[in-house]
């Protein structure tokens, strides 16, 4: 009997070994930017930033060996400020070595840096009467904070219609007051496709 | 039954442990795709026409490129940003590869390619008009870099692991709203109706420094509004336009560089059906 439980027992630890053994590759989103020829923004954009970062998350979580990780928000700013200064990406100065800050509180294996380079509001006609057409432009650059070199870069555009949305909040883009779900929906789905994007490249 | 407990407990501590270890030793290796074909790296994307682009539209430029050259399965791209001081050598690389190529042409190009050219070849050489028509004779054909040159695109190429260096010049970006021709650079005018790019390409090959010059133009108008118009309705703004050219012109120099860059640059044949 003694026999038959160490066998078991040793099998049961050599199976659950390797589960235990796989490595998982932290990721921490550091903020969203806008680029400065991005010229009819809302007033609010921090509402705007924060819905991008909610969307980038969500994704996130469902690719397989990754896990995110959520950084402190003086972490993020250090990370937004490095970036605006020029130095998270401008690495390699003397070597192999990277300029930016490594050591937070926690410190993600990369660290995503997410940028609105379009946002634009289009009038439709169709079968519904008058609409409008939200269009969100991001791209994103993952960073790795071992080496600082930039691993990957996604881009991805998506698109929404007004007559969708449920009512709710407004918010103006340029001139035009737009609905806040209609928004959500074209930056939902411009993140969605840079999520399948490193999903395709992990 | 004890002595198993006790057993039980240590392996499970040992799994913990290791898994620890493992965790803080193995290295972040996600995007690492191992990919077979030549290093290319995009060193430089700039806009060095008599017209200066803003910062924001080349940053896009270099994120929309980049993202074609790594998805692309016969390159092996190299995606490093590099810092202050290589990015100057990449630049004046650049420069002397836009000098050296036989479209350089001295009127619509920045100053600072200008004065570099002047310093190059002398003034008196582009008031030479044989000169420049023997020159413009030699398009298609691979050139070499400066001697300088050469030495330090060795040296970064030793640093990066590139077997090639790319450089986008986005030379003329013109925009037209109906009648009244304004530039990029203000912010107020969002419609367009008209939009001509002109973009030069420089592979170069690291080892020998041998140049290959691509030239894009996209003037038909009526073609790209047909896109635009049909993916976005009536009102495009010149973001949208921007953004549709930056992919359109992107899907053509990966297209170029694959047919016919490359194989120039290594002396293969290149076939009547490419």
């Amino acid at each position: 009997m003694r026999k038959v439980k160490i066998c078991i027992f040793l099998a049961i630890f050599f199976i659950s070994a390797p589960i235990a053994v796989e490595a998982v590759e932290t990721i921490g989103i550091a903020g969203c930017f806008s680029r400065e020829n991005v010229t009819n923004m809302p007033k609010e954009r921090g509402k705007l930033y924060s819905i991008v970062n909610i969307c980038l998350m969500d994704g996130i979580e469902s690719i397989p060996g990754v896990m995110p990780v959520d950084l402190s928000e003086d972490a993020k700013q250090a990370r937004l400020d490095e970036a605006y200064l020029g130095i998270a990406f401008k690495n390699l100065e003397s070597g192999n070595v990277s300029e930016i800050v490594k050591e937070f509180d926690t410190k993600p294996d990369y660290i995503v840096y997410a940028y609105l380079t379009g946002l634009t509001v289009t009038h439709r006609e169709s079968i519904n009467g008058a609409n409008m057409a939200v269009r969100a432009d991001i791209s994103a650059r993952i960073l790795n904070t071992d080496t600082g070199r930039v691993v990957f870069v996604a881009t991805g555009t998506g698109d929404a219609d007004s007559h969708q949305s449920s009512g709710g909040d407004d918010i103006y883009i340029g001139k035009d007051k737009v609905p806040m779900d209609t928004l959500h929906n074209a930056i939902d789905k411009a993140c969605e496709k840079i999520q399948r994007k490193m999903r395709e490249n992990i | 039954m004890r002595i198993y407990g006790i057993g039980a407990i240590l392996c499970c501590v040992l799994e913990i442990a290791m898994l620890f270890v493992n965790c803080s030793i193995s290295e972040a290796a996600l995007f690492n795709k191992s990919k077979t074909g030549p290093a290319i790296l995009l060193a430089d994307v700039g806009c060095y026409g008599y017209n200066k682009l803003q910062d924001g539209f080349l940053e896009t430029f270099w994120e929309v490129m980049a993202e074609k050259v790594q998805s692309d399965k016969d390159f092996n791209c190299n995606l490093v940003t590099p810092g202050a001081e290589d990015a100057k050598a990449f630049k004046v690389a650049h420069i002397d590869a836009i000098v050296r190529g036989p479209l350089y042409e001295r009127e619509n190009v920045a100053s600072e390619v200008v004065r570099y050219g002047d310093e190059v070849f002398g003034r008196e050489y582009f008031w030479n008009e044989k000169k420049l028509a023997i020159r413009k004779e030699k398009r298609g054909r691979p050139y070499f870099l400066g001697e300088d040159q050469i030495i330090t695109l060795r040296e970064l190429a030793k640093k990066y692991d590139a077997e090639y260096f790319l450089f986008c010049n986005l030379r003329n970006v013109d925009t037209k709203l109906k009648k009244s021709i304004f530039n990029v650079d203000t912010n107020y005018e969002e419609r367009a109706k008209e939009i001509r790019v002109e973009t030069e390409y420089y592979l170069i090959d690291a080892k020998e420094g041998r140049v290959y010059e691509g030239q894009n133009i996209t003037g038909k108008t009526s073609q790209i509004l047909n896109i635009v118009i049909g993916e976005y309705g009536k009102g495009a703004s010149v973001q949208q336009l921007m953004q549709v050219m930056f992919e359109e012109q992107s899907k053509r120099i990966v297209e170029d560089i694959k047919k016919k860059g490359l194989k120039t640059l290594r002396n293969e044949e290149i076939s009547s059906e490419d």
